[in-house]
């Protein structure tokens, strides 16, 4: 009930006295006079029966709709309230009965405890435990909630046989109903024979288990818990250890592991078991696989990225993880965005020169898409094919169809809303881009819905006059910043906080009038983003994007002012290790652009306190960090500052600091080298070499092999200095690279070393151009993705 | 006699366990005006809203133009004249608005003779109603019914509140109004002395009863006073004569008797002329016949009969 | 049936005082609430509810004096019906019409917006539109419902006070549905379908028994 229907009972309740006060008026009706008569009978049978039946579905409706889940409930369940049903339904016939026969008021009264007694008796929530009259009517347990397991090995593999707790349960895929899964799998208290434990200090879940062992599985399922509500007793999700075994083509799987989760509503619950584990056959698929995708990467390589409809169609059938896959080797090297760029454009036929009508039908099957997958992100598939056609689609018909959306209450929270939206999104950023000064068409259309329904953050990305101005009289009718006092209509609820929600939006906005606003209200904004660092939920002391707008403003921006503040509470608040600290002030350096001089990257690092052993791992860890141009000139001050600590040791212990030798204080300086190294910086990697060049050679070619070969896409530049080094060994591990990544700048390497001097390394040239001719000569249809089974 | 335009047939009403009309049987036929006496509470006001059709009879049917009163329709409602007593014009109303609603109401009404009628009782037709007097009110009203031309006039006290002159002119006008349209009028009212000089019958409700039912000249022809010692009875009179009522008054009784005029004679033998007899006003009877009733004394009159 | 003015008079100007007092409340809170008026809005049901009751208890006033008047003038019983509702109608458009016109002109989002510099005008005007549709619907609901009351109350039939309880009963169920935030089509549709049929019945038996109700 709410606060609508509390303003409503005084009312009736004087209404009510009013009928009732009218009874003690002076009668002047003959005592012989008939009580009704058929116009009566016949009109208020049929008000009351109306009202009647609306009150029961709204009885049915405020107890979550049950009699519209009845499929959902256990049969003897649904039995028990369509009978409670029946028998309210034969109640409200006899009191609209009573009513045909003049006695209204006894009708109305009958009807009233019927609703009641309905309201009482049908069962609200099942996870609650039966209510009382529940629990008397129904037979026992018929009330537990009905659960439903679905079991599914690596994603989709068919034909797996599972076996749970010893028993056999199915091959997949199967479904089975958690009644039919507690009466075949007897709950075991102790692990079966044969579940061998991890070996200690190995954790269960990523220990290797052997074929044919149990490996441990939670799974979740609805417990009878005894409890002080209702009846005593309510249902639980509640996850149980069981022992598994998965069986592939005759064999056990190894490598195990399993999960089980999902949900439902009140009276259903929907689970899958997902176990995976590893079986040679579609190891060796998923291993080929793996292959064949190198391959046809590098085919395109080869091509110097000129690939055709043919290879798109190969790359297509590696599906959504060939396009993460892709999409992640893509960082960096960015000719392979292209290629994914011209994959999307394949699949939905999209070109420069298509029809508004051809771009629509895109967009309507994107959306089917998204809406069957029911999940839409702008870095998938589907949003990149999404950013390459929005620009082909009228946009008044795209507005008409968002507006439709807003205006629905059921597609709105369809996967393919945010669709639309990000189109929107796009055609904003495009019109503005175009007339700056100019209201668009969204945001005279879109904005204004989008404030009507409350959602604001959406409307600020968009902008327009119509959310500035909303905005801006908001904030003026409410100005105090923070503090759940401002009201659930004026807080945005954040992080555990209550602030201000108008000047939390205006902060965000990005517009002339949103900019005025925060010249205007500094203090404010500072105040807020203050709020928001030093807020304990936000662990990572983020700094709020808004702080950062106005750093065209030099050292009086906002961000620029606070550096201080926040290097000194980060310090003191941020409960991490130094490098996590360091990070966090070379991450606001980062982002104060050019305002950020070498000398406070260098301060960052000479006053973070190193309490904790300074491992060369974590220095690299907070190096990353660095800005390109900021990396060399800060690095080598950090490098100077630890050699300087080791020499000194060095010299403590009366060690000749010239000497090569394992000495543990170098570890973080030469880490902070092959940090450098890794980016191709000529002058660490010779500072290296001759270090351990010389006397350690295996262990510096180990570290290179570490760095450079377990990168997908090493660094050009580092395999030209490997190229080129006077160490045969080294320039052999160039070809590794090579091997790897095959572009023209890294085949040109290849041609010298196949001229090199050295006789090993010109075979191993050799073996590697004749790999990569091999490449170019098979026949995409070779290279495609093989199903893992049947 | 021409045909009735007014009939009621055992008709009864209660109100709760109260009966205020019981089993009346009354039959009113065209061109009379006819008085309907009776003390507070006798159910004159009921008769009349139960012949209007306000009132669902608890026994019985009234009739008026030949219609049940509770469904006369739209061409006979409009044919009735009533002047309730219980019913008043909104306060606010002027006196055209009023003539213009029952103009909308009466296909006959004639705007003309209300306008006249105003005219002669110097009524602006601009006044509103609750500024007028008791008795302009009264004219007001009547004028909206007479000026409909209706054929059935139900009026309920019409001139109570106006001074003698004004009853008499009303009542005046009552008269030739039946008399010209030959319609028929029912004035339930108190005033005795007024409507007696202009009805044509008289009808005496007591008790919900309908005690007598009367052409009014044959009423003054037949009933006697009769005057007897204290201690005297009247002789055994015959069935032709019909005792009304007694009273015992400075050692005298007085007995009232309704006989026919060939009874007249046999009374006169019978009592001889040591007995004072002599005729009397509608209102002595009125009081003789409302008083025998109130006093419930038909038992006692059989005694005196005796 | 023919429209007798002076009758309809007459019947509006009963209801004159609640129409003028409905009137010089509903106008400034239409004008001057600085929330944005939605369905759900309990005063507004609370309006239409008093309001309704208010127009009924005036028309329906059987046993007074002027009453007594207007239904001996000569007027049949479906005339005078006829001309009831009709009245109701004005006495309703008197008050909902200047009420809705603030809102759709839009004086109302003017006033909001230039006097009382509110967030919501000129924006959220659009969605106030369908409010006074929604009142005029709570009107076509409770206003039949109440004349039947008053008339059933007036007949000679005992059992009278059956149909005030009956009316308590259906406002409740009226406001509960208020409470309901969410509404399945169906359940919409059967809601329309079921004040349909009430008010058509609420209307014919009005008019049936408008034609044996006593006047005392």
């Amino acid at each position: 009930m709410n606060h609508i229907l509390y303003g409503f009972i005084p009312l009736a309740f004087i209404f009510l006295i009013a009928g009732l006060i009218s009874l003690s008026k002076k009668k002047n009706r003959p005592v012989s006079a008939p009580r009704t008569n058929t116009a009566a009978s016949i009109t208020e049978t049929i008000i009351l029966f109306s009202a009647g039946c609306i009150a029961l579905i709204c009885i049915s409706c405020f107890n979550n709709g049950i009699l519209l889940k009845l499929r959902e409930l256990r049969p003897a369940f649904a039995m028990t309230h369509i009978i409670i049903t029946a028998i309210a339904a034969a109640f409200l016939l006899s009191a609209a009965l009573l009513s045909w026969f003049g006695r209204t008021a006894m009708a109305v009264i009958l009807m009233t405890i019927i609703f009641f007694s309905y309201n009482a008796a049908i069962d609200k929530a099942p996870f609650e435990g039966p209510g009382y009259i529940m629990a008397r009517i129904a037979p026992k347990d018929s009330w537990v909630p009905v659960v439903n397991y679905t079991f599914e090995i690596n994603n989709g593999l068919q034909g797996v046989e599972v076996w749970i707790n010893g028993v056999f349960l199915g091959t997949t895929p199967f479904k089975m109903t958690g009644d039919e899964f507690n009466k075949k799998v007897l709950f075991l208290t102790e692990p079966p024979e044969g579940f061998a434990k991890a070996p200690e200090g190995v954790p269960q879940e990523n220990w290797k288990q052997p074929e044919g062992n149990w490996f441990k599985v939670q799974i979740v399922g609805i417990e009878k818990e005894e409890n002080i509500s209702r009846q005593g007793i309510s249902y639980l999700s509640k996850f149980k250890d069981y022992y598994a075994k998965i069986k592939y083509a005759g064999e056990w799987g190894i490598n195990c592991i399993g999960t089980s989760g999902g949900g439902g509503d009140f009276y259903q619950y929907d689970y899958e078991v997902s176990l995976n584990g590893h079986f040679s056959v579609t190891d060796k698929i998923e291993q080929e696989n793996r292959e064949r995708f190198n391959k046809l990467l590098q085919k395109a390589r080869l091509a110097d990225y000129k690939v055709d409809k043919e290879w798109l169609a190969t790359l297509d059938t590696y599906g959504e993880r060939g396009w993460r896959d892709v999409q992640k080797i893509a960082e960096n090297e960015k000719e392979l965005s292209e290629i994914l760029d011209r994959w999307v454009k394949w699949k939905y036929g999209i070109s420069d020169d298509m029809t508004q009508k051809q771009a629509g039908k895109d967009l309507d099957d994107i959306c089917h898409q998204v809406d069957i997958k029911r999940d839409y992100s702008k870095d998938s598939f589907e949003g990149r094919a999404i950013e390459l056609v929005y620009d082909k689609l009228d946009v008044e018909y795209i507005v008409k169809k968002y507006e439709k959306i807003l205006k629905s209450r059921n597609q709105r929270s369809l996967a393919s809303a945010m669709v639309l939206y990000q189109v929107i999104e796009l055609w904003d950023k495009k019109l503005n881009d175009e007339e700056a000064d100019k209201t668009n068409i969204i945001e005279k259309k879109i904005t204004p819905e989008l404030i009507k329904l409350e959602d604001f953050r959406k409307a600020a990305v968009l902008g327009g006059p119509e959310i500035e101005k909303y905005l801006l009289r908001q904030y003026q009718r409410e100005k105090r910043i923070e503090g759940v006092e401002l009201g659930y209509r004026n807080y945005e609820y954040t992080m555990g906080m209550f602030i201000n929600k108008w000047l939390y939006h205006l902060a965000f906005m990005k517009s002339p009038v949103a900019q005025e606003f925060q010249e205007k209200n500094r203090q404010e904004i500072m105040k807020l983003a203050e709020l928001i660092i030093n807020n304990n939920f936000n662990r990572e002391r983020n700094p709020p994007e808004f702080l950062f707008y106005d750093l065209n403003l030099g050292e009086k921006s906002m961000a620029y002012e606070y550096w201080a503040s926040y290097s000194e509470h980060v310090e003191s608040s941020f409960p991490s290790f130094w490098w996590e600290i360091l990070k966090k002030r070379w991450d606001y350096l980062n982002r104060l652009g050019s305002l950020a001089t070498e000398e406070m990257y260098v301060h960052c690092w000479k006053i973070t306190k190193r309490d904790a052993p300074l491992m060369g791992g974590y220095l690299q860890q907070a190096l990353i960090v660095l800005p390109p141009d900021k990396r060399k000139p800060v690095t080598n001050v950090i490098v100077k500052e630890l050699l300087g600590i080791a020499n000194k040791k060095r010299q403590e212990i009366g060690l000749d600091i010239n000497a090569v030798h394992y000495f543990q204080e170098d570890e973080p300086v030469d880490m902070a080298r092959e940090f450098l190294v890794k980016s191709g910086d000529e002058e660490s990697f010779q500072w290296l070499f001759f270090k351990y060049g010389r006397n350690q050679k295996n262990y510096l070619k180990g570290r290179l092999e570490q760095n450079v070969m377990d990168k997908s896409t090493p660094e050009h530049s580092l395999i030209q200095i490997l190229a080129k080094n006077e160490d045969s060994e080294l320039r052999k591990l160039s070809l590794e690279a090579i091997r790897k990544l095959s572009t023209a700048a890294n085949r040109k390497i290849l041609e010298k070393l196949l001229n090199d001097s050295d006789e090993q390394v010109r075979s191993a040239a050799k073996q590697v151009a004749a790999e990569l001719e091999e490449i170019k000569n098979t026949p995409v249809s070779e290279l495609v993705s093989e199903p893992k089974g049947n | 006699m021409s045909e009735n335009v007014i009939r009621a047939e055992n008709l009864s009403r209660d109100y709760g366990r109260f009966r205020a009309l019981d089993n009346l049987n009354l039959n009113i036929p065209r061109g009379r005006v006819v008085a309907l006496l009776g003390p507070n509470g006798a159910g004159k006001t009921t008769f009349i809203k139960l012949l209007m059709g306000l009132l669902e009879p608890t026994e019985g049917k009234s009739f008026v133009l030949d219609n049940l009163s509770r469904a006369l329709p739209g061409s006979v409602v409009s044919k009735i004249g009533y002047m309730g007593d219980m019913d008043e014009p909104p306060g606010w109303s002027t006196i055209r608005q009023l003539m213009e609603i029952q103009a909308g109401a009466a296909a006959k009404f004639e705007k003309e003779y209300f306008v006249q009628a105003m005219k002669k009782h110097e009524l602006n037709l601009n006044k509103t109603y609750s500024s007028l007097s008791k008795g302009q009110k009264k004219w007001v009203r009547a004028a909206l019914v007479l000026a409909g031309k209706p054929d059935v006039l139900l009026l309920d006290e019409p001139v109570e509140g106006m001074d003698p002159s004004a009853r008499k002119d009303m009542y005046d006008q009552l008269r030739d109004y039946v008399t010209d349209t030959d319609a028929a009028a029912i004035v339930a009212t108190h005033v005795i002395g007024d409507i007696e000089r202009v009805a044509d019958d008289v009808a005496i409700i007591n008790h919900g009863h309908l005690v007598t039912y009367a052409d009014l000249e044959e009423l003054r022809e037949q009933v006697r006073e009769v005057q007897l010692g204290a201690d005297e009875d009247l002789p055994e009179l015959g069935d032709e004569i019909e005792v009304l009522g007694s009273k015992t008054a400075d050692g005298a009784k007085i007995v009232w008797i309704k006989c026919p005029e060939k009874a007249r004679e046999i009374l006169e033998n019978l009592l001889g002329e040591k007995i004072i007899m002599w005729t009397v006003s509608l209102e002595t009877f009125y009081l003789a016949i409302t008083e025998h009733n109130s006093n419930n004394t038909q038992a006692h009159l059989k005694e005196i009969e005796k | 049936m023919k429209i007798k003015m002076s009758l309809l008079k007459i019947m509006f100007r009963e209801t004159l005082p609640v129409t003028l007092i409905t009137l010089l409340i509903a106008c400034p809170y239409a004008l001057f609430t600085r929330e944005v008026l939605n369905w759900q809005n309990p005063w507004i049901a609370i309006f239409i509810l008093a309001h309704s009751i208010a127009i009924a208890a005036l028309s329906g006033r059987y046993r007074s004096r002027s009453f007594a008047f207007v239904y001996t003038r000569g007027f049949t019983r479906d005339e005078l019906w006829f001309h009831k509702m009709l009245s109701t109608a004005l006495s309703i458009l008197a008050v909902w019409l200047p009420v809705s016109l603030i809102v759709w002109l839009p004086v109302r989002s003017l006033i909001q917006d230039k006097l009382f510099i509110s967030p919501y005008f000129p924006l959220m005007m659009i969605r106030e539109a369908s409010v006074p549709w929604v009142w005029l619907g709570g009107y076509a609901i409770l206003l039949p419902l109440f004349h039947y009351v008053w008339i059933r109350r007036a007949q000679p039939l005992r059992g009278e006070n059956g149909v005030v309880f009956l009316a308590v009963g259906v406002v409740i169920v009226i406001a509960t549905l208020m409470t309901f935030r969410w509404h399945a089509q169906w359940f919409r549709i059967l809601i329309y379908c079921l004040s349909t049929v009430m008010i058509i019945t609420c209307l014919v038996a009005g008019r049936i028994l408008h034609r044996t109700l006593e006047v005392q």
